[in-house]
């Protein structure tokens, strides 16, 4: 069963793999509304590929990003309209039919009368001619019907009445004057347009999200005003690692080294660590039963609460003092205010009755399931929410309790005999008990979701207060990403946003970041992954699973350790076929380790060995021997964590 | 002035073209739409008659406005006042008339 589940997963993984390829479509975004046009393209040396937003590109990490724009022309504007192209496109069909009737017209000029033969034919031709055209001026009248002429004006056009110039009987000469003056208007309106389009603004900004940590801004020239960061080119086929290659290193090992002691940990200590958990469980359940039960006696006062209210009532209506009268008729309100809110108490208790049997049956079981645990996290939220509103109540039943204490000792006593000592007992455990009680189950709550849950802070950053320099369409240099300034490591991405905003004139060149006047034109965000190209080495920290291959049971038993491997992989930039996009996504390479062992008795084991990687380094296997041990060969199968918990993440968006 | 009866005739008898013709005034819509559908087709030769006793030893008076010949000076097509002012129907009946 084993192998075939393995089988499974590897071409699963490959698919995807294979998926994940560049692919090229439009080569530039155009902003017809204002006549500009821009393209992200990553530069290296000879090289030159354009990018495309609304996919993941795979980028050289030592490459420049840069994001060109180009302005239209008046005339190119008014080209890339609609109903420029619309007009342009009548133009030519009028022309057409105008020179074919020409012909005709001249065919019928010169035919041999005496040649029945050639006349026919000549008849035969216009009449077809006069045919299609009946279909082609129908066609006509919709197009200048769409362009907002009334049936009427069509045939002012079409007879030279559309303004005191045409006055020719040529409906294809009138209807071609029309469109060229129509082209003229268009070309009118472009300019107009040109005089007022200062009030547009463009912006760039780049953020970096490294695998394992925040996001951060990166530096785009002359569009901000970042430090423009150190130039620290990625080593493409040696041993020394950049700073930031050094830091992932450390992270990569530190993690593999956690994962693999908390395995070892777990296998030794699960059933503990399970207890534990059971047992925090067993705690809040009890707290939450001894809240419930303090919450219970509501049911058996409140009768006497009323009575009280009653009584006072009674003493308010015979209290000659007119502040003593108040003092009475707002206690009243308060209990019968109170008294109003028992149903939601009630529903309180209802509440935790369900939390405490949820907590029950997790505590009964072997294992704690997503759905028990989803679950209990609901309704621990639901009861929460209504923290406050609970903590109002408790203010309310403090104020009813402190107004009674207030009282003078003869309507104390005989208010007290309607208010048995549970009054005090509810008050003590609404005010005291409750609120530690929610506290606790919040803690609980959130230690575990603490857990449970993948920290993505990318998302939550994605309005970093970078000072942006906003620019006017007629300014807009190139905007250039250094990578090698970034501090990159191999399977990083960079994220490059183009903002176009209709914004105040005042506001160009000065720092902006929100500025709720602005109308917002178009965004685009171009996404990207950092890789090396050609020929290049990955150094990384894994978790492998190693075992010998001989000795005792102790030795040649699975265990989790940790190796420090380098692979050199070959990656095509264009991935012209099959080939070049299988190699890319299988993308095989091979290196050699140091890997730490646990197969003797000696405290520190080292291994030394090759390896074989696939899929980016997803996957390993080695094959090496054990340097402490009289060089005892073992064979080793890995996984890159950072990478397998970053691509589960790509995945899951 | 619209054409004379010899106009019409010489026209009718010229094989190289078609006539439509319009009986009304000058003024009229359909003898703008008349002329706009001539311009349009090929060969087809706009007429108007003032009246129709101008072309009465031609047609045979009847309830129409407007008559597209064939390319013999035959009549072939005859257009109430409503079909006159319509261009899309006045070229049809010419294409009509010239169809072999």
């Amino acid at each position: 069963m084993r192998p075939v589940q393995w089988t499974h997963w590897l071409l699963i993984l490959a698919m995807l793999t294979l998926l994940d390829c560049t692919s090229s479509s439009e080569a530039s975004q155009t902003v017809p509304s204002i006549g500009l046009s821009y393209e992200l393209k990553e530069v290296g040396e000879g090289i030159s590929f354009t990018l495309q937003p609304g996919t993941f590109n795979k980028v050289d990490a030592n490459s420049d990003l840069v994001v060109s724009f180009h302005l239209l022309s008046s005339q190119e504007v008014a080209a890339a309209s609609p109903a420029w192209q619309q007009v342009q496109e009548l133009l030519g069909e009028v022309d057409a039919c105008a020179q074919k009737r020409a012909e005709l017209a001249a065919w019928a000029k010169r035919v041999n009368l005496k040649d029945s033969a050639e006349l026919k034919r000549m008849q035969k031709e216009s009449a077809k001619f006069t045919a299609d055209i009946a279909v082609q001026v129908a066609a006509w009248q919709a197009t200048l019907g769409k362009m907002g002429l009334t049936g009427e004006e069509i045939l002012r056009v079409f007879s030279g009445r559309f303004d005191l110039r045409g006055k020719s009987d040529d409906p294809y000469a009138n209807l071609t004057l029309w469109l060229r003056e129509r082209i003229v208007q268009l070309n009118r309106d472009a300019e107009t347009f040109f005089k007022s389009r200062d009030r547009y603004g463009v912006t760039v900004e780049a953020f970096h999200d490294p695998i394992g940590g925040n996001r951060k801004a990166l530096h785009v020239e002359d569009y901000d005003r970042l430090p423009i960061g150190e130039l620290r080119p990625i080593d493409r086929t040696g041993l020394k690692m950049t700073p930031a290659e050094q830091q992932r290193f450390n992270m990569e090992m530190q993690q593999a080294q956690a994962v693999a002691a908390a395995i070892t940990e777990l296998s030794a200590k699960g059933n503990d660590i399970r207890k534990s958990t059971f047992a925090l469980f067993d705690q809040l359940r009890l707290k939450i039963d001894a809240l419930e039960k303090g919450l219970q006696d509501v049911q058996d006062w409140d009768v006497k609460l009323g009575n009280a209210a009653k009584k006072l009532r009674e003493f308010a209506a015979g209290e000659q003092d007119a502040a003593k009268k108040q003092a009475l008729s707002d206690l009243v309100g308060k209990i019968d205010a109170f008294l109003q809110k028992k149903s939601f108490i009630l529903q309180q208790i209802d509440e935790l009755n369900r939390l405490k049997l949820e907590l029950t049956s997790i505590g009964t079981g072997d294992s704690i399931t997503p759905i028990q645990v989803s679950k209990l996290f609901d309704d621990i939220t639901s009861f929460l929410s209504n923290a406050s509103q609970i903590k109002m109540i408790a203010q309310d039943v403090r104020s009813i309790f402190d107004g009674i204490k207030n009282l003078s000792p003869s309507i104390q006593q005989e208010v007290s005999e309607h208010l048995t000592e549970q009054f005090t007992k509810f008050s003590s455990v609404l005010s005291d008990e409750l609120p530690k009680t929610v506290e606790a189950i919040g803690i609980v709550r959130d230690i575990a979701r603490k857990n449970l849950q993948t920290a993505d802070a990318t998302d939550n950053l994605t309005g970093l207060g970078t000072p942006l320099i906003s620019r006017g369409l007629d300014d807009l240099p190139d905007a250039r990403i250094e990578l090698a300034r970034a501090g990159l490591t191999q399977g990083d991405n960079i994220a490059v946003r183009i903002k176009i905003t209709e914004q105040p004139v005042a506001k160009r060149g000065e720092t902006n970041n929100s500025d709720e006047s602005e109308k917002l034109v178009q965004e685009i965000t171009y996404k990207t992954t950092a890789v090396l190209m050609g020929w290049h080495r990955v150094i990384s920290a894994d978790l492998i699973f190693a075992r010998a291959l001989s000795g005792d049971e102790t030795a040649t038993k699975w265990k989790p350790n940790v190796s420090a491997s380098a692979n050199w992989h070959y990656t095509y930039r264009e991935q012209a076929n099959c080939w070049e996009r299988a190699v890319n996504g299988v993308n095989p390479g091979l290196g050699f380790h140091l890997a730490s062992l646990n197969q003797g008795n000696e405290g520190v084991e080292f291994g030394l060995g090759v390896n074989l990687s696939l899929f980016s380094g997803l996957l390993k296997g080695g094959y090496g021997f054990n340097l402490s041990v009289r060089e005892k060969p073992y064979v080793y199968v890995g996984i890159d964590l950072l990478n397998v918990l970053n691509q589960a993440r790509g995945l899951a968006k | 002035m619209g054409n004379t009866l010899l106009e019409i005739t010489t026209a009718l008898q010229d094989p190289t073209t078609s006539v439509y013709l319009y009986v009304g005034n000058e003024t009229d819509n359909c003898w703008s739409v008349a002329k706009v559908a001539c311009g349009f087709a090929a060969n087809a030769k706009p007429l108007r008659a003032d009246n129709f006793s101008v072309v009465q030893s031609l047609l045979t008076e009847g309830n129409f406005a407007a008559v597209a010949f064939n390319w013999d000076g035959e009549p072939k097509a005859y257009l109430d006042g409503t079909e006159a002012a319509d261009l899309n129907t006045v070229l049809a009946k010419i294409a009509e008339a010239q169809a072999l």
